[in-house]
Order: structure tokens, then C-alpha cells, then sequence
């Protein structure tokens, strides 16, 4: 037994070492799954549903689609799990990579139907106190119809890296290609986004220093 | 710098704004996903208790279930039906069986290759 943790094993032979007094990790959450622990699936529902439906909904910009992608992405999950090998991959890139597949696929179905930014409404006219947060609502949703504007695969980069807070070597691996391309990817998308975003400067309380 | 250049904007306070954001899981889809799982944990669990199928249930499967069965007892069924009534047109191995003159004897071989020249 490795110091300070115990082993969590199934009857394919993988194991997971879970420290005790710490958080399992989701390669051991999914090993306690695969056998049979319920559980487990309520904690790595917490932890990955939210990131999967994040991107999804970022992605997708549709609030429905966005839920049916993260619940068949999470479904995968659940099927995959006794194959899982733990050791091997992060099962968050593993989930961020069907997540992408799966928004990929609905948008080949629905060629040209993200919103364009000028559809998306006004900011509100912000009254005292609430002014800040209305702004800051203004401008995540311009951003989100300037996100609708990229290419896909700019902004599968932008969401994992700005929004997501990922490393570009493991947007790399989830994306299957390299770091070069996902710097080249996230720089065009940034510069395509600053440009749809620079007409909307002074509704949005943009100031230029 | 160009004038394009100049219209760009700093993306890190709409970064920020969206990150704030948070995308809340809703409840529901909460719900729908553990319930998935339970879903396939309870599958998994009744593929693992089933009784392996017996060696004719196997066999059964193997050859295709009740219609290649049929079919395969249908051809056996006409064969044995030609073997013991031929059509006339057709020579009856019945006769062989209780014939002795099954193989041909040597003059009749050499009769037979002397027809054909």
C-alpha cells in the first residue's frame, strides 16, 4: 500500500491511489465507478459536468444543445469507465476532447446558425448600483456573439484557453494537434474577436488608456 | 501601429466578464446525468450476474437463430427425400447400394474407350 493513501482496485487489474484526508482524483473516482460505486459518479458529476456543459454552452451558444452535449458527453464517461486506464490521460481532457467532438457535430448539422453580433441586444440601460453588473453581463455576452463569429476550431482554442484557463499543451492534446498550432489558433481567434468587439468600445464602457 | 491596429481592444476585460459568468449547471441536467449513471451501473450489473449460455444456445446462435434452423432442416429434409426417391431423370443411388457392379471392370473400360475412339 502506497504511503499515506489506500488502493483502489477492480477486477480488470486497474488501480487508482486515493491519498487519504485529500479529494480523490478523477482518475480514482472513475476507477470506484467503473466498480460499481455510485457515488463516485455524483462527485465527477460535480467536478467535470460543469466544465463539459461551460464549454459546450461557449461553444455552441445555445443553452439546450449545450445541456444534451454535456449529458451524452458525461454518458461516455460512464461507458468508458472500465475500459478507463488510469496513470495513462487526464479524464478532464479526455471529457473536453468528446465535449468538442459532440459541439462539432451539432454545428455540421446547423451550417451558419450561431448569431451574428449585431443581433445580439443592447446592453441594458444600467441603473445606480446595479451598473456594474449589468455591464459585466453586457460584455460577456458580446463576447459570446463575437465567439459565434470565428472560425470553430479559433474558438475551440479561445474558450479552452481564455475561458477555461487551460495550458496550450493540453488544449493541444485535447484539440490532437500541436502547441504551435493551438498559439496560432488562439492568437488569430483573439485578434478576429478584438476586432468584431472594437465597434462595440463605448456601449460596453471600454476606455482606451 | 495601423489604424487597424489601433481599433483593436484589450479582450482580458470581456475574458473576465465571461468568466464571471459562471455557467451554472442546472438541476435538472444534474439529475439526468446521475441518474445516467446509475443507469449503466445497473446494466453493467445485470450483463455480470446472466448465466452464460449453454453449448446448444450457442450452437443455436452461432448458426443463426430459428430461421437458418429451419432453412438447414429443409435442405436436409429434400436431401434425404432425393436420396430415396430420385426423379427419373436422375440415376437412383439405391441401386447402387445393392448393386454389386458399382465400379466399372476392366472390359468394360476398355469397351468404353474403344467407342470413343
Amino acid at each position: 500500500m502506497p504511503e499515506g493513501g489506500f488502493i483502489s482496485g477492480d477486477r480488470r487489474g486497474s488501480t487508482a491511489v486515493i491519498p487519504t484526508g485529500a479529494a480523490p482524483s478523477d482518475d480514482a473516482l472513475l476507477v470506484l465507478f467503473a466498480n460499481g460505486e455510485q457515488a463516485a459518479a455524483r462527485d465527477l458529476t460535480e467536478r467535470l459536468a460543469p466544465r463539459a456543459h461551460g464549454v459546450a454552452m461557449r461553444v455552441l451558444g445555445d443553452r439546450a444543445e449545450a445541456e444534451d452535449v454535456a449529458q451524452e458527453a458525461m454518458m461516455r464517461l460512464w461507458r468508458m469507465a472500465p475500459d478507463w486506464q488510469p496513470g495513462t490521460a487526464k479524464v478532464s481532457t479526455w471529457l473536453y476532447r468528446v465535449t468538442l467532438n459532440l459541439c462539432l457535430d451539432i454545428k455540421r448539422r446547423r451550417r451558419g446558425g450561431m448569431a451574428r453580433l449585431d443581433d445580439v441586444p443592447d446592453p441594458p440601460d444600467p441603473g445606480q448600483g446595479a451598473a456594474e453588473r449589468l455591464q459585466q453581463t453586457a460584455r460577456a455576452d458580446a463576447l459570446q456573439a463575437a465567439l459565434g463569429l470565428l472560425p470553430d476550431r479559433q474558438r475551440e482554442a479561445v474558450v479552452l484557453r481564455h475561458l477555461e484557463g487551460l495550458s496550450n499543451p493540453e488544449i493541444a492534446e485535447i484539440m490532437e494537434i500541436s502547441t504551435e498550432a493551438v498559439e496560432s489558433l488562439t492568437a488569430r481567434g483573439k485578434r478576429a474577436l478584438s476586432r468584431a468587439l472594437s465597434g462595440r468600445k463605448d456601449e460596453l464602457g471600454y476606455r482606451d488608456d | 501601429m495601423t489604424d487597424s491596429d489601433r481599433d483593436l481592444v484589450d479582450l482580458d476585460m470581456f475574458f473576465d466578464a465571461a468568466r464571471r459568468e459562471t455557467t451554472v449547471l442546472p438541476g435538472d441536467l444534474e439529475r439526468r446525468i446521475v441518474a445516467d449513471a446509475a443507469r449503466v451501473l445497473h446494466e453493467r450489473q445485470i450483463a455480470a450476474v446472466a448465466p452464460r449460455p449453454g453449448r446448444w444456445r450457442q450452437l443455436y446462435d452461432m448458426l443463426g437463430g430459428w430461421p437458418a434452423i429451419a432453412a438447414l432442416a429443409t435442405a436436409c429434409a429434400a436431401g434425404v427425400w432425393l436420396g430415396f426417391s430420385p426423379p427419373s431423370t436422375l440415376p437412383d443411388p439405391a441401386q447402387y447400394l445393392v448393386s454389386d457392379s458399382i465400379f466399372l471392370d476392366e472390359d468394360s473400360l476398355v469397351i468404353a474407350m474403344a467407342e470413343e475412339g
